[in-house]
């Protein structure tokens, strides 16, 4: 599928702009960029959440994984009914067999999981849609180090299995660059740079870019941070 | 299992403050008397009494008598169930119309919508009395157009709080969900907006019913409502009005039954929204007293925290036996997964620990002084603290030089002038662009990354010996966070003090700390200088922690190592090593005995029986 010409405008203020980006199927293509740069907006553009011009091109049907596990389950409905929205009952097992939940899980409410579960339980939801293309708005920054390489394992294991297309976005190139095979570098609104997630990281073309790199955090080669 | 998410607000337990005594006392004899006034009194109130015609109060008659010799205190009593049940009609009336009107617009086409909505904010705006007067007289007079009426005065309130309720949940992410994957907009109303503006709207209800009450009271009062030989309150009250100059008893005891029940119900009302909003913190003084025969005293470190403990009712001790310490100049890094009790440690340190948590120690000293012994203001000018959402730390309604400035004239008794002027000096420190102009802006006004730099600044205001900064960058991007933690950096060398520096991200600690600490389950599993974390971490949990890190140079063809299962909750802690369930090298002795924490090496230390 293809994002061609997207823009999104707030009033005056422009959000996106005009951005094209291809997403083909089985490809995680990760979307980087500060807070503010036009990723969310992006994401719910593509998503129909929020009015904008352009056009989404070649996608069945997209569904969206939140940030924020906690708010994106409703407390009041079980794993089973929350999954069972797009998909119906009989999917349920199947799908939590998907995301790698037991199947006891189905009748517990999202206050009874942690935060690595619930966000497992948000991405059975949404492949119950049956989504061409799956957008994961920083889905591993309000988890555990521990809980998120086992989700960034799961995104990739469902692309290899579903061949499925997805917009993977974070503000940690680290992050990006370990799950995406391409990566598109946004800055106020526009696509900096695109390429293949190893030469973006590995011989970054624009210097935004570059400050992204200089900013993940790392222990080897650690500087306490003094001038 | 972790338990931090909170489905909306709910009633944890009511604080039984005396006003709510009062109220569930005052409602619960209100029930008793709808109950059992009529069949106890109803044959006294309705006895007519020809020689007893418009008596004042007797011994016989102790609020006196009506125009057919009827005593009044036992009409009074056996009125109480008419009233009650009026006002509870009225209230369920005017709520089931506000809860339409107010989801109305979210079931409607947009057009509809902004009709009802208009509509709403109208009737909001009109006089309740005179709503409900109108909506009376055209409903016909008596209890019928009364109750009509207060229901009609209810219903634009409820139907704005629904509105309001409903277009949080409305605007939630799995609504967004739901809407993308295709639910229907009646299925996504009764599935996910009314069951979770249930509670709210039910709370509401508890003090709308006092309301109503003395509305029904009112109209009866003014002749709109019941009509004999029916009597309320009300009734009464307007019965026995054109005698007050003479025998004041006969309006005063329906009077005093009206105001009694509808304080009542707001009483009970407030309690339990109070109760239903979440239980403020309070300081708990420590459970032990600081001990003498604890240790070494680490000369010059700025924070020591020798065996420190907090524990909640019900066995939960989410912090067990903590020591660290930390010199001036030095910032140190407390890592470990989210529920380690990284923050309760902060929090014990600032005297936060939220109600009903208790915290004990040995040793717990800022400054070589024990912080129970300190005051609120000496704790305050000695110890900054940085949270990961800088909007708590900062009053909404205030511009941020004024309440930097607040904090040296408070604390220090400075003088407006010169604390204003300290507060822009700050907010330059802090880096934050054009400081004169931000400080006269409102928090919301700044950005995530200028809001924790007016925090920091904030804690500047004072002279701190300690800066304790909990999660300060986790809520920012990476490129901000690099920033903030740079200052922190420039903050601690410039002014000597100590940092303690609370992350989840093992990679930040690493960066910016100088010593690390990493727990785990309540406990310090591993302690070491931050250089040596990427090749001398010895403890199974510190050296998982880092392999789950993706790095810019990790393999991208295999697998990232996680840590398989979750930590144990505060309460399921067992007498081993609490790792075990988790760890690779466990074995039997791990989980039945725990490892004490020892030296492996200099500068270095261990809790694993493994590592040696
Ligand atoms: N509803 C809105 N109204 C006005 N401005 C908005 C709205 N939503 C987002 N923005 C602005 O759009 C810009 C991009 O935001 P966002 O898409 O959230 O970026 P990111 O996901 O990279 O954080 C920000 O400056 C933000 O303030
Ligand atoms: S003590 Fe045993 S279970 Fe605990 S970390 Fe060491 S090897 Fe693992
Ligand atoms: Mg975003």
């Amino acid at each position: 599928m293809i994002i061609r010409n997207l823009s999104v405008r707030f009033g005056a203020f422009t959000a996106v702009d005009d951005v094209t980006l291809e997403i083909p199927d089985g490809t995680i293509v990760g979307l980087v960029g500060e807070s503010g740069s036009g990723k969310s907006s992006l994401a719910r553009a593509v998503c129909g959440l929020v009015p904008h011009t352009g056009a989404v091109e070649g996608a069945r049907r997209v569904q969206m994984v939140f940030q924020d596990p906690y708010a994106s389950l409703n407390p009041r409905m079980t794993v089973a009914q929350t999954i069972a929205e797009g998909a119906g009952r009989k999917e349920v097992e199947r799908l939590l067999g998907l995301v790698q939940l037991p199947v006891e899980f189905a009748g517990r409410y999202p206050r009874e999981l942690s935060g690595g579960q619930r966000q497992r339980v948000a991405i059975a939801r949404a492949l119950g849609g049956d989504p061409g293309l799956l957008v994961a708005d920083e889905i591993t920054s309000s988890l555990d180090v521990s809980v998120q390489g086992a989700v960034l394992n799961l995104v990739r294991g469902l692309r290899d299995e579903l061949g499925l297309a997805m917009l993977f976005i974070s503000h940690n190139l680290a992050v990006v660059r370990y799950v995406a095979d391409v990566v598109a570098v946004m800055h106020r609104g526009r696509l900096v740079e695109v390429g293949p997630a190893e030469q973006v990281v590995g011989e970054p073309a624009h210097d935004y870019t570059r400050t992204l790199l200089a900013a993940v955090p790392r222990l080897k080669g650690r500087t306490g941070l003094r001038e | 299992m972790t338990q931090s998410g909170r489905p909306g607000p709910r009633v944890k337990s009511v604080r039984w403050s005396a006003p709510a005594v009062a109220g569930a006392v005052i409602v619960g004899l209100m029930a008793v008397l709808a109950v059992v006034g009529p069949m106890v009194w109803g044959a006294a109130a309705d006895r007519i009494d020809a020689a007893a015609i418009l008596q004042g109060a007797s011994s016989e008659h102790p609020l006196g008598t009506d125009n057919l010799g009827r005593d009044l205190l036992a009409r009074v009593l056996v009125a109480g169930r008419y009233s009650l049940l009026l006002a509870l009609a009225a209230t369920l009336i005017g709520a089931f119309a506000g809860v339409v009107l107010g989801t109305l617009p979210s079931v409607l086409p947009a057009r509809g919508a902004r009709l009802v909505t208009g509509t709403v904010n109208a009737l909001v705006a009109f006089p309740g009395l005179l709503l409900a007067m109108f909506t009376a007289v055209v409903a016909g007079l008596g209890a019928r157009g009364a109750v009509l009426g207060i229901g009609a005065a209810i219903a634009p309130g409820f139907a704005r709080l629904t509105q309001t309720l409903a277009a949080t949940v409305a605007g939630s992410d799995y609504v967004a969900a739901a809407r993308m994957l295709g639910v229907p907009r009646r299925r996504i109303l009764t599935r996910h907006v009314l069951p979770n503006i249930a509670e709210p709207l039910i709370l509401n209800l508890a003090q709308s019913l006092g309301g109503a009450l003395l509305g029904l009271a009112g109209m009866s009062f003014l002749g709109l409502g019941v009509q004999p030989p029916d009597f309320d309150w009300g009734r009464l009250l307007f019965d026995g009005f054109p005698r007050i100059y003479v025998t004041p008893e006969v309006a005063l005891g329906p009077a005093a039954a009206i105001a009694l029940a509808g304080i009542g119900f707001n009483l009970l009302g407030d309690a339990l929204a109070r109760a239903a909003a979440r239980t403020p913190a309070v300081r708990r003084p420590p459970a032990a007293p600081p001990g003498e025969a604890a240790g070494e005293p680490d000369a010059g470190a700025v924070l020591e925290v020798e065996d420190l403990t907090v524990t909640f009712p019900g066995g939960a001790t989410p912090v067990r036996g903590l020591s660290l310490s930390v010199a001036p100049g030095e910032i140190v890094g407390l890592v470990g997964e989210s529920g380690s009790g990284k923050s309760l440690t902060a929090a014990a340190i600032g005297g936060l620990v939220p109600y009903p948590g208790t915290v004990g120690y040995a040793r717990l000293r800022l400054a070589g002084q024990d912080v129970a012994t300190m005051t609120g203001k000496e704790l305050g000018t000695a110890l900054a603290m940085v949270f990961q959402d800088p909007l708590a730390a900062l009053n909404p309604a205030l511009k941020v030089g004024g309440q930097l400035a607040e904090v040296a004239v408070v604390h220090e008794g400075t003088g407006r002038a010169e604390a204003r002027r300290r507060a822009v000096a700050r907010l330059g420190q802090v880096h934050l662009p054009d400081p004169e102009a931000r400080s006269r802006q409102h928090p919301h006004e700044l950005s995530g990354g200028m809001r924790q730099r007016a925090v920091i600044a904030m804690g500047l205001m004072g002279t701190p010996r300690l800066i304790v900064a909990d999660e300060p960058t986790t809520a920012l991007d990476v490129t901000v966070q690099r920033q903030i933690l740079r200052l922190l950096r420039e903050v601690v060398d410039g002014s000597g003090a100590a940092g303690l520096f609370i992350s989840h991200d093992i990679a930040v600690v690493g960066e910016l700390c100088d010593r690390v600490v990493v727990m785990y389950a309540g406990r310090v599993v591993e302690e070491l200088p931050a250089d040596r974390l990427a090749e001398g971490a010895a403890h199974p949990y510190t050296r998982a922690l880092i392999a789950s890190l993706p790095d810019l140079d990790t393999d991208r063809s295999r697998p990232l190592a996680g840590i398989p299962g979750v930590q144990p909750a505060p309460a399921q802690v067992g007498p081993g090593c609490a790792f075990a369930p988790r760890c690779a090298l466990a074995s039997e002795r791990c989980s039945a005995e725990r490892p004490e924490l020892v030296a492996h090496g200099p500068a270095q230390r261990v809790a694993c029986w493994e590592v040696s």
